[in-house]
Order: C-alpha cells, then sequence, then structure tokens
C-alpha cells in the first residue's frame, strides 16, 4: 500500500512513469470487467480507455480513503456501464469469438474451447441477478477480494459472499444444462 | 440460512487459499471433508469461469490507448502552461501577423530568433508562420520543392530534438508536419514545368563527382531503411536531344556536356542550419525570374542530390534518435521513420521512372 501512495502521488504530479505503471497494473482487469458486464470486444476497449482518461484527468483530486486505486478505478468503470446501457442505441455488438485470449502459447483447438467458453459464460452471467452479476464481475474479471467488492457495492463482505457462493451456484446449473 | 452463511464463508475461503495462496482444490477439500462434495464441483465452476475469463483487449489497441491518453494528457497540460505564456498565439493568427512582419520588417529580431526555435518552445509558431510566408513569396515550383527540402530537413531535426527531450505530441505534429511537407515536395517535382530535366545530369566522371554521390550509394544498415537508391538517380545518362527537356549548354565557363553539373557551380550557404542532422547541401532559390535555363539545369541536379542525401540522412538521423529515444517516443518515431522511407522511395522511384522515359525518348 505503501508503494501504491508514493506511486499515486507521482502521477498526481504527471509523472508519466507513474501513470504508465498504474495503467499496465489495471488495463487488462477493467478491461475484463467491461466486457462481462456489456459483452461487446470492441465497446470495452473504448470505454476502458475512457475510464483510464477519466482516471488520470481527475487523478489530482483521487483521495485513497484506505482502498486501493484500483477500487477508484472499478467506480468510474462501473459509472461508465451504467451509462453504456442507459445511452445504448441501436449498436451492433462484436461477438465475443472475437475477443482475444489471454494465453500466447495455448493451441488452436483449446482456444475455440474457451471461445466457447467465454460465450456461455457471458450468455450464463447475463441471466444472473444484477447483483450477482456484478459481483462475478468484480471478484472473476476484475481480480478485486471481497472486502473490496463490499466497500465498492456498499455491502458487507458476508453479504458478498453470499452473493458469491449463489452466483457460481447458479452459473454451475446453467452451464451444466447449456 | 446460517449453514448458508457458513458455507458461503468456507467457500470464498477456499476460493482465496486457491487464488492468492497456489493451493489445490484437493488441499482445500482436506480442511472441510463434511463439504468436499458441495465445495468441489462448486470451486471447479469458479475456477473455469476466472480462468474463461483471462481474456486480453488487443496488445495495438492497449499501446494506442495508452500512448494517446498521455499524448492528451501532456497535451492538456501545455495548454494549461500556455495560458500563462505571452506567446501563446494561434497559428493563424500568428500567421498573419508575421506575414506583415516579415514584409515590413524584415530583418526583424523575432523573426530571427525564432528561425532556431524548436516545437517546444514559444517562437516556433513564429517559425511555421515564416516559412509559410516565404512559401508564399518563392513563385516557381523547383524553388518551392527546393525550399521544401529544407523545411524537410529542419522537421527531421526537430522531430529527433523532441524525441530526446519525450516531447511525444509535438514529435507526432512535427512528424505530421514533415509527411505533408515531403508530400507537398514530391507533388512539386511531380508537376515541375520540364520535369525530365531533373533526371538529365550529364553522365558522372569518376574523378569529378563530389563525395555527397557516392555516399547516396550506400546501403542503410537496419531493416526498417529504404531501398537503397538507384544509381541511375545520381548517375543519370547523357541529356536528351529534345531541347525543351535538357538544353546543352551554350556559354563559356557552363557546365559541358559529358561533366556533372554539380561540379560547376558552388553550392550557396545554408541559411539556417539544421540544429541536429548535419549540414544540409545548399538549398536556396536564387532570386525568381533569373530565367537562365542553365542555371536552372545546375539547379534542378543540385536539388536531386540533395534529394538523394536526404533520402540517406532523414532515416538515418530517426533511426539514431529511436536507439535514444524513450520507450514512449518509439512509436511515434518509428511511423516518422516510416513516413519519411516511404517518401523518399517513391520520390526516388518517381524520378527512376522519369529517367527511363528520358531514356526511351532518347532511343526514340
Amino acid at each position: 500500500m505503501q508503494d501504491e501512495e508514493s506511486l499515486v502521488r507521482r502521477a498526481k504530479e504527471h509523472d508519466e512513469a507513474a501513470l504508465t505503471q498504474l495503467y499496465e497494473e489495471n488495463f487488462d482487469k477493467i478491461y475484463r470487467y467491461i466486457v462481462l458486464k456489456i459483452g461487446d470486444r470492441t465497446e470495452a476497449e473504448d470505454m476502458t480507455q475512457q475510464v483510464f482518461l477519466k482516471a488520470f484527468k481527475a487523478i489530482s483530486g483521487y483521495k485513497s480513503r484506505g482502498s486501493p486505486f484500483s477500487s477508484w478505478l472499478f467506480r468510474i468503470a462501473r459509472n461508465q456501464v451504467v451509462d453504456y446501457w442507459r445511452k445504448k442505441s441501436k449498436r451492433a455488438t462484436v461477438p465475443l469469438d472475437e475477443a482475444r485470449v489471454g494465453s500466447s502459447n495455448s493451441n488452436p483447438s483449446s482456444e475455440a474451447e474457451r471461445k466457447m467458453d467465454i460465450e456461455n459464460l457471458v450468455a450464463a452471467a447475463k441471466r444472473l441477478t444484477s447483483m450477482q452479476r456484478e459481483v462475478v464481475s468484480l471478484r472473476f474479471a476484475g481480480d478485486l477480494s471481497v472486502a473490496q467488492v463490499a466497500g465498492l457495492m456498499g455491502k458487507s463482505e458476508g453479504a458478498i459472499k453470499a452473493l458469491q457462493h449463489s452466483a457460481v451456484v447458479s452459473l454451475r446449473k446453467m452451464l451444466a444444462t447449456g | 440460512m446460517k449453514n448458508n452463511r457458513e458455507f458461503a464463508n468456507i467457500f470464498d475461503e477456499c476460493l482465496e487459499r486457491i487464488l492468492t495462496g497456489g493451493e489445490t482444490v484437493e488441499q482445500c477439500l482436506v480442511s472441510y471433508p463434511e463439504h468436499a462434495a458441495e465445495l468441489e464441483p462448486l470451486l471447479q465452476t469458479a475456477l473455469n469461469a476466472k480462468e474463461t475469463l483471462e481474456i486480453a483487449p488487443r496488445p495495438e489497441f492497449r499501446e494506442r490507448a495508452r500512448y494517446q491518453i498521455l499524448a492528451e494528457l501532456r497535451d492538456i497540460e501545455e495548454r494549461k502552461q500556455r495560458r500563462f505564456s505571452l506567446f501563446g498565439w494561434q497559428p493563424r493568427w500568428a500567421t498573419a501577423a508575421i506575414a506583415v512582419l516579415v514584409l515590413l520588417v524584415a530583418s526583424s529580431g523575432t523573426v530571427a530568433a525564432a528561425g532556431n526555435s524548436m516545437p517546444d518552445q514559444p517562437l516556433y509558431p513564429v517559425k511555421l508562420a515564416t516559412e509559410r510566408v516565404r512559401l508564399v513569396l518563392i513563385q516557381s515550383k523547383l524553388g518551392k520543392a527546393e525550399y521544401y527540402a529544407e523545411l524537410v530537413d529542419k522537421r527531421v531535426s526537430e522531430i529527433v530534438n523532441m524525441a530526446e527531450k519525450g516531447k511525444l505530441k509535438q514529435m507526432e505534429k512535427t512528424a505530421e508536419r514533415m509527411n505533408n511537407q515531403l508530400v507537398a515536395m514530391a507533388t512539386l517535382v511531380r508537376t515541375e514545368r520540364g520535369a525530365p530535366a531533373v533526371l538529365t545530369v550529364p553522365p558522372a566522371v569518376p574523378e569529378a563527382v563530389p563525395a555527397p554521390a557516392e555516399v547516396t550509394r550506400e546501403a542503410p544498415e537496419t531493416a526498417v531503411a529504404p531501398e537503397e537508391p538507384k544509381p541511375s538517380v545520381m548517375m543519370a545518362p547523357p541529356p536528351p536531344e529534345d531541347a525543351t527537356q535538357a538544353p546543352p549548354p551554350t556559354r563559356a565557363g557552363e557546365p559541358q556536356k559529358g561533366r556533372p553539373s554539380i561540379t560547376a557551380t558552388p553550392a550557396k550557404p545554408v541559411p539556417e542550419k539544421a540544429p541536429v542532422l548535419a549540414p544540409a547541401p545548399a538549398a536556396v532559390p536564387g532570386p525568381e525570374g533569373e530565367a537562365d535555363e542553365d542555371e536552372t539545369l545546375d539547379r534542378r541536379a543540385r536539388f536531386k542530390i540533395i534529394l538523394a542525401q536526404n533520402a540517406r540522412r532523414h532515416p538515418e538521423a530517426l533511426r539514431a534518435a529511436l536507439q535514444r529515444a524513450p520507450e514512449l517516443a518509439r512509436p511515434a518515431l518509428l511511423r516518422a521513420l516510416e513516413t519519411s522511407n516511404i517518401e523518399y522511395e517513391k520520390l526516388l522511384e518517381f524520378l527512376e521512372e522519369l529517367e527511363e522515359q528520358a531514356e526511351k525518348d532518347d532511343e526514340d
């Protein structure tokens, strides 16, 4: 945390190395969170860029209040997603099978399987309750701890654990039945 | 309900131990044998979901987005600083003001001081405006093309300077200017009246060929270098008989057929020395209306040599800057290098085509 404080302090002074480090450490997590929330790769890329642009423009006013910097980024990302759904008109979506898979050494067949899994997972996640979907997105896509998710969602850690459990039970049922 | 909460806690604890503690599912199940049957499939589902979500944005997008974000932040900072700057002029306003300034007070100290300014300096808009005014004042296409060659030389120096300072936004804008000026120069060469004459340099005599002509035949070292400039560009065949393309010298003291015309006329001084690159050969347009065809031919030959030299020097300078530049500056610098390579290559190819055409005309 001490390291992050110093990093954020430098970023507030527009130190490009610090800004770059914050970007590198968090970009993929925010991107994954947005992909799972909206199911559109192209939009997710653009929205992730907007999240970082907004965050870095406003970084001089950022106060940690004991939470990691990533919590602030996810808060901005959540608002961005809410705006997206509010403003969404008749834009076409890019199928998720075009989404890049993280591992670079996977063979084509396992990559194809994983792409299918992503599609299934996104489809299944859409059938969760909004709270469950939010917990799954923040925990499994955003790599946040239960405490961070609780802070972001304004709930107790116990409530987040319960939501996580019920979400995984539902996901298992949905993925098992297709 | 209590059991559910307890199970949710156990499930989360196991998940944390696996995800952050590096334990296996089996190790975790051993801790809770009474819940193992229920825990195991749920942990597998959670871990599968986690693994499935290991997707990433396109690397090129990630890189580009980072560059754009940092560039925009830099731009905002500069705008803030410029508000407090005495010289925070808009280019159009500066153009008008400097046009008047140049015409009425040609030797103004401000204009002179702006001549060596860099894109991150307050007087740079004055420098650009002065260049635009000079371009307007030059009437012949060859004169303009020569001046554009000089400007491109300056732009390369500025790009290198900005890369070393890590001023990416200015570097990118300067690279764009360089690209536009290269294209403008190429267009002027293509449309210049009697353009083929540019190519009709008399055949080179080895002992009389100036050093730069040999240098242009050296192959660039790296993979991103342009094609080796074709020797035919520098060692063009004899001028065609067609007097409209290459009128033969008629007066004493003028370049003789069979001699490189470059040796007959000393290079004129460059008005503004490029700060980073080695001094460029003279490319100063003479007074408009001089109309001496032999001198024009001589200027064309000189211009051709300058082009061939720049085609070698500019990529070299940009590559050298690329090695010293900070990581963030590399994408824009690579683009500038690519642009320079492509434009010079196209221009030299065009000149070669013209030369081949001139040869064919000769044969006909």
